[in-house]
């Protein structure tokens, strides 16, 4: 007899046989079941058992189509139910900025949304192509019959058995293998694969890390003995270059070269005599004095010396540091020079003039010229800079030991304990803080590259006119500097603003709406401001990649019938994923470091009073993590030390997140190397 | 109803991915890739079964014309275009009103001024002293000499890294990376302290300040860095074959096609010390004398002097906006080039 | 075209700056010191004046180069603890302020000059003000530093201002010829708000005193927030924080704001801002009582100084004549000049009993003020906190005790050794 709906039991030789003993797969159209390899393997007679008990199941093809259209109408009203879920999630988590950790629910909401999009427009497009949905009810019958079966199809049964095994073991899959796939189960198998790879990347990394520790171990190894082979080996003059920097290059006549080594030595010892092994002696500690005061009885003052400045010893201990570290790779740069000299004179070979040295700087050599200065910038406003601040997240730097009246020193790992100290209101700032930054940042790059876009394509579409002027007007946001027009907007918006006034004139309301004041309001504010400052640069950034897009795509999707909504999820969508998945991961970093906008419009604010102070400066509902920093840094009690912890630590964040959308987007990992 | 429910359990099992339903596993697969089911139509049908009948198609519903719809369309993102603009040009058109504003100084609830006049713009000019003009001429100042400077490190950085391989060029490339991940404030007081050792401070912010914006501008060489790339090797090739040294190559080759991307490194290096107030700020400490524009309109309206110069601000706003509007609206061409190829490679 | 239109713009750009600089060229002159001077708003043209006065009429025939800045004196101090190294010889600040400059070496011992000069022609309040332990420290020159009441007489009955129950009630039901409503203005949870709310406190009889030794070292304190008193505070607070047209602000610009407000509690420094605003109708007043439980406490005013300090210095001639200049700057005939141009009461005592302003009369003979004393910076955040917290909590005794708790909990923090 037929069966109706859900398949529960196979009739298999007249014996009622419950389903979870088969697997069910679809085969061009037709659907066959098989018996689980557990239960072949259980089975008496093998082999045999396998190939008379296949049996049959077979739907009609047309029913594939009506499949589509359900599928289609089950993922849209799942999709509605997550944008409402979003939707509603996104009013809690606005409405009450406690409850930071729904908004992060949905996020998960959002993306699995997405997900679920994906399904839903391949149906959809398949329903369009193919035929007109039929929704009529139907019944379908099913009837199970033994399979006669062809080679092909049990050569297709030995593959699946394969994955299946494959899958159960957690090995990976060849690409064919991977394509039989569903579509849930190739999502399921990526996600497994991905959580599965991370130790053995972590794994990987260390192994990488320790191959690198042992290759700069051998490398200075052997720099060591090449240093003590060439003196030994030598001739005069190289071992007089050991003492007098550039002997060797000036008794070959390179008298340029010389110079400049020769310089180099002399500046380094004078700093070091003078100045450098002062600084140097006293990083330990950053000084023991700050000041000495003298009573001057004739005038009847107070005189103040002072004496010890932890700052400036923590800096100059730096700079010093690193002006030995050039000077160690000049010292053994001028060694290994003098070995190549004596080498090539040795064999007779020609040596480079200076003249020939400076011709070089312009030719061969002309990356080096180019590079100097801003190489030199970047290590001395950037690198040393950085390097310093995270040194004070160890110290005790802050507005009392200010490091000139009074001193501080080292405090090793306490001030990364007290914001990491589960608990703490410090920690619970942090976290509530770093919460918001990252949704912040979502929000404010996701809404400005899709509204940006929308925006682009709406002034770009054939038969607009003024193109021009409407661009024109968009992009004065970009054109007057921000601090005027975001300040102004800021101050449209006050309790006595211009808005509120305006409004209350109207009558609409009755006392001030709290466009700053709320929690709520002023994060909603932001954002949406935000999409003021935002969408002109995605628009004018988009519109360039938009026109790139070949039209002949267009012009073919809609022969096929397709519409704006599908061009644009088939055509337009994919290839400004593709094209600006780096520029969406920078603008992300950009949004985390957003100062500007949340600055100007709430300097942080509303004071959120439950996270207490840190540095003077109270958080607020709208603070991110740099806004925070700066009200640490420049507060009445500016606490360098915990600035420099959160700088750290937005820093661990940011690559962290970065490295990750750099694993999983595909479009990020190209090689930016390519020759 | 219940026939329909059941299709719809079906077709979910269909497409399920649940992997752990009792002992059983389940593979689906879909049809491949590129072929659709119309192809299985002339499959044999089994003889045994029930061959479903449709009901016959409804006819199809009267469509409204394709030009109709292109025009409600059209008149549609006309309105939208035109709300958005209205919006976005709101707060410039009040900064403008306001500055002409002469009954008061504070805020005020309304944006068309009762007293019309230029008392802001005098005030402006000479509150201090004309201290204005002070900071106008040191952010132009910083604006020249950071254009120049930055686009010459940018350049030649971005070249460099586009058209040498040498060692160490990897390195570098990743140093820049994670050093600009770093949040940029964090080095605001070690600057300051090493710049006032300098006395490159307060009354000298700005040139302290040149040579803050300018020291680390070669951290930018992306944009530049996509430019080059695009620019074919086989060029300097041709020269290096006719004899030119590398140098010669850039100065006299690259540098004539790069156009586009010097000038825009310029507009980016002149405009953005007109925006920056924190480091400006910072670095005058208190010394109004070393504030750059950004810096002393925002102290015009803190909260102890917004009562006094908001609408000095307004007036300052347009003074400092406008020029600097009208270069960019000319070189417009030239930035929206530099994003988008910033964009599209990264 | 449009590139000789480019061209001729960035010659131009090019070309002002230069001029700029050359027109910049400082002048020489003969001084023998330059010296930086923060003050506050309003009194930077004075000073240089006074400056320019004392370099022409003292004995000594020093010159002094002065290079006078704005720096507000609220942020003062904290301005030049954060960067100590760059802070101005003589500088203007806060009296609350004075233990944490103290604490952080930026203020010179005095001379026997200077203190001699001090306690001869300051009033008795003035010179506790620049006391810290027993030793005075910086040179006062305001004795202003309170608040009280500014009001539009069209909203407030004159009868009504003695009670803070029954302004609010005439705010509240005031609507004027467009229907528009008053704001009743007191910063209570803004930056600085905690200045405003102690008020309320010590209206019900607590006290918060902090004892520092000679370094400026908060050692001990003696708080009585935590108790029924209290309790009592925070419910007068919150008839204010969740009175429906209350703004928390303290700027006197609120009266003519889009939204005006009726009542902006602040002090003498938005007295001319405020007649400007309001004209005949702004009313004077000091600070109402409250009442709670059919029991009426009056609002009490801090009343403190603003003093002037002077830079530690290695120089034993340029520490000396510096003094000398705080003396003069701080003298009766500066004390009176700027009383005259921005309206700062006088600590001098001669100069103060010529000063009479209806603002600064209302100020000085409010019903209650209490002498302003030195407490820890942080003392004043744990204030703020407890205050933006009550702000939504439930009015009961229980949970207003919990807040008080937490609040006195904190304080032990504070204390330093």
């Amino acid at each position: 007899m037929s069966k109706r709906g859900k398949i529960t039991e196979l009739e298999i030789g007249g014996e009622m046989l419950p389903m979870r003993l088969f697997m069910k797969f679809t085969y061009r159209g037709e659907k066959y079941a098989a018996f689980t390899p557990a239960y072949r393997a259980s089975s008496s007679d093998e082999g045999e058992v396998a190939l008379t008990h296949i049996v049959s199941v077979k739907t009609k093809s047309e029913n594939y189509t009506e499949r589509k259209v359900l599928f289609a109408m089950f993922t849209c009203i799942i999709h509605i139910v997550m944008m409402l879920c979003a939707l509603c999630a996104t009013l809690v988590f606005v409405l009450s900025p406690d409850l930071w950790w729904v908004g992060m629910m949905m996020i998960i909401v959002g993306a699995a949304d997405f997900v679920m999009l994906i399904p839903f427009h391949r149906a959809y497009a398949l329903i369009q192509k193919n035929q007109k949905p039929r929704t009529k009810s139907r019944t379908t019958y099913y009837k199970v019959i033994p399979c006669e079966g062809s080679d092909e199809l049990f050569a297709e049964f030995e593959i699946h058995f394969q994955i299946l095994e494959k899958l159960s073991k957690n090995l990976p899959l060849s690409m064919l293998e991977y394509q039989r796939l569903n579509f849930g189960r190739k999502i399921l198998y990526k996600t497994k694969m991905f959580f599965l790879g991370i130790p053995k990347w972590v794994a990987g990394k260390f192994v990488k890390l320790g191959l690198l520790i042992k290759h700069f171990g051998v490398s200075v190894w052997d720099n060591i003995k090449d240093v003590v082979m060439t003196f030994k080996n030598g001739s005069w003059k190289t071992r007089v270059s050991y003492l007098v920097m550039g002997f060797g290059n000036l008794m070959h006549k390179q008298w340029l070269r010389a110079l400049v080594f020769f310089l180099f030595e002399v500046a380094f010892i004078g700093y070091m005599a003078m100045w450098g092994g002062a600084w140097l002696g006293k990083f330990g500690s950053l000084g023991t004095i700050a000041t000495i005061e003298q009573y001057d009885p004739i005038l009847d003052v107070t005189t103040t010396v002072h004496v010890d400045n932890s700052f400036k010893i923590l800096l100059y201990g730096l700079i010093t540091i690193f002006f030995i570290v050039a000077f160690v790779y000049t010292w053994r740069l001028n060694v290994k020079q003098c070995r190549i000299l004596d080498e090539l004179s040795a064999k007779g070979e020609k040596i480079k003039t200076s003249k020939e040295d400076v011709q070089d700087l312009a030719d061969n050599e002309f990356h080096k010229t180019f590079l100097s200065l801003p190489v030199v910038g970047f290590v001395m406003f950037t690198v040393l800079p950085i390097i310093f601040m995270i040194l004070v997240g160890f110290t005790s730097y802050d507005y009392e030991a200010d490091g000139y009246n009074n001193l501080f020193s080292w405090v090793g790992l306490d001030n990364f304990n007290q914001i990491l100290t589960f608990g703490s209101k410090l920690s619970l700032a942090f976290g509530e803080i770093l919460a918001w930054t990252l949704i912040w940042a979502v929000f404010a790059t996701f809404s400005n590259y899709f509204l940006g876009m929308f925006v682009a394509m709406m002034i770009n579409k054939k038969g607009i006119k003024i193109k021009k002027f409407w661009r024109t007007i968009l992009v004065l946001t970009i054109a007057i500097p921000q601090f005027i027009s975001l300040l102004y907007v800021s101050n449209l918006f006050a309790d006595n603003g211009i808005v509120n006034a305006t409004l209350m004139s109207w009558g609409w309301i009755n006392a001030p709406i709290p466009f700053w004041g709320d929690g709520t309001l002023a994060r909603i504010m932001v954002l949406v401001i935000n999409l003021w400052v935002g969408i002109p640069y995605l628009m004018l950034t988009t519109t360039g990649i938009l026109m790139n897009i070949p039209q002949d795509l267009y012009e073919s999707a809609q022969t096929d019938g397709a519409n704006a909504f599908q061009q644009f999820c088939k055509i337009t969508m994919p290839y400004m994923l593709f094209v600006t998945g780096p520029y969406l991961l920078n603008s992300f970093v950009s949004n985390i470091n957003n100062f500007n906008v949340i600055y100007l419009l709430t300097q942080g604010g509303p004071a959120n009073f439950a996270w207490g102070d840190v540095g003077g400066y109270i958080a607020g509902d709208t603070t991110i993590l740099i806004t925070w920093l700066f009200g640490i840094t420049t507060g009445s009690e500016a606490n360098y030390k915990m600035a420099s912890v959160i700088g750290t630590m937005i820093f661990i964040v940011i690559s962290v997140l970065s490295l990750i959308v750099f694993t999983i987007m595909p479009s990020t990992r190209r090689e930016e190397d390519y020759s | 109803m219940t026939d329909k429910q059941d299709e719809s359990g079906e077709v979910f099992e269909f497409y399920g991915t649940s992997p752990s339903n009792g002992k059983s596993t389940e593979i689906e697969i879909l049809l491949p890739e590129g072929k659709n089911a119309d192809e299985y139509n002339d499959l044999p049908v089994p003889s045994f079964g029930t061959i479903p009948r449709y009901a016959e198609e409804a006819p199809k519903k009267e469509r409204i014309s394709q030009k109709t719809k292109d025009r409600i369309g059209k008149i549609a993102i006309y309105i939208v275009l035109s709300l958005m603009s209205l919006i976005w040009i709101l707060p410039f058109v009040g900064i403008l009103l306001e500055s002409f504003r002469c009954e008061s100084t504070g805020l005020a609830g309304y944006l068309i001024p009762k007293q019309w006049g230029f008392d802001n713009y005098v005030r402006l000019f000479t509150f201090q002293d004309g201290i204005f003009l002070k900071w106008y001429g040191n952010t132009l100042m910083i604006g020249c000499v950071t254009a120049i400077v930055q686009t010459a490190f940018q350049l030649a950085t971005a070249y460099v890294l586009s058209r040498f391989r040498f060692k160490g060029r990897k390195l570098l490339m990743n140093l820049i990376l994670v050093f600009g991940m770093f949040p940029g404030f964090l080095t605001l007081i070690l600057l300051y302290t090493w710049m006032h050792d300098w006395n490159l401070t307060d009354a000298n912010a700005p040139y302290g300040l040149m040579i803050i914006y300018c020291a680390s501008s070669g951290m930018g060489y992306y944009i530049a860095k996509g430019f080059f790339d695009t620019i074919s090797k086989s060029l300097d090739e041709a020269a290096r074959v006719d004899g030119a040294s590398q140098m010669q190559v850039f100065f006299k080759i690259i540098l004539p096609l790069s156009k586009p991307i010097v000038i825009y490194s310029i507009l980016m290096g002149f405009m953005a010390p007109w925006g920056d107030f924190v480091m400006a700020t910072f670095m005058a400490n208190n010394a109004s004398a070393g504030y750059n524009v950004a810096a002393g309109l925002q102290w015009l309206i803190t909260d102890s002097m917004k009562n006094e110069y908001y609408t000095t601000f307004c007036a300052g706003g347009v003074v400092v906006a406008v020029p600097i509007t009208v270069l960019f609206l000319l070189l417009q061409k030239y930035y929206v080039a530099g994003v988008t190829g910033g964009a599209v490679k990264g | 075209m449009k590139k000789r239109l480019l061209m001729i713009v960035m010659s131009a750009l090019m070309i002002v700056p230069v001029v700029c600089g050359l027109v910049g060229c400082n002048k020489g002159g003969d001084y023998d010191y330059s010296i930086t001077v923060w003050v506050g708003e309003g009194t930077d043209t004075l000073t240089k004046q006074q400056i320019e006065r004392f370099n022409e009429t003292n004995e000594d025939g020093i010159k002094f180069k002065a290079t006078v800045e704005i720096v507000s004196e609220s942020k003062a101090a904290g301005n030049a603890i954060s960067t100590p190294a760059s802070c101005a010889d003589i500088f203007c600040f806060a009296q609350d302020q004075l233990a944490r400059v103290v604490h952080s070496n930026l203020l010179m011992p005095l001379n026997t000059g200077s203190v001699k000069s001090i306690t001869e022609n300051c009033d008795e309040a003035s010179i506790e003000a620049a006391k810290i332990g027993g030793t005075l420290r910086a040179f006062p020159f305001t004795k202003d530093n309170g608040y009280f009441m500014y009001y539009d007489k069209r909203v407030v009955k004159e009868e009504h201002v003695g009670s803070l129950e029954d302004i609010l009630a005439d705010v509240e039901s005031y609507k004027d010829s467009s229907g528009k409503g008053r704001n009743f203005s007191m910063n209570l949870t803004e930056d600085g708000g905690s200045w405003y709310s102690a008020s309320f406190f010590y209206a019900t009889g607590c006290k918060s005193e902090w004892t520092t030794d000679d370094s400026g070292n908060f050692i001990d304190y003696d708080d009585t927030f935590l108790s029924d008193e209290g309790v009592i505070a925070l419910k007068g607070l919150q008839k204010v924080l969740k009175f429906s047209k209350y703004i928390s602000s303290a700027e006197v610009a609120d009266l003519s704001a889009a939204t005006p407000s009726a009542v902006v509690v602040s002090g003498i420094w938005g007295y001319k801002a405020a007649q400007q605003a309001l004209g005949d109708n702004l009313g004077v007043a000091p600070l109402p009582s409250f009442t709670v439980d059919g029991e009426s406490y009056q609002l009490v005013s801090y009343l403190g100084s603003k003093l002037m300090g002077v830079k530690p210095q290695s120089d034993p001639y340029r520490a000396a004549y510096l003094q000398k200049l705080a003396i003069f700057l701080t003298s009766e005939e500066c004390q009176k000049e700027r009383f005259e141009t921005v309206g700062w009461g006088p600590s001098n005592a001669e100069a103060a009993k010529e000063a009479s302003s209806p603002a600064l009369d209302v100020l000085l003979k409010q019903a209650k003020t209490t002498l302003q004393g030195q407490y820890p910076t942080n003392w004043w955040a744990k204030l703020d906190t407890m205050v933006g917290n009550a702000m939504t909590s439930e009015g009961d005794d229980a949970s207003l005790n919990a807040l008080l708790t937490t609040y006195n909990n904190a304080l032990n923090d504070l204390k330093r050794s």
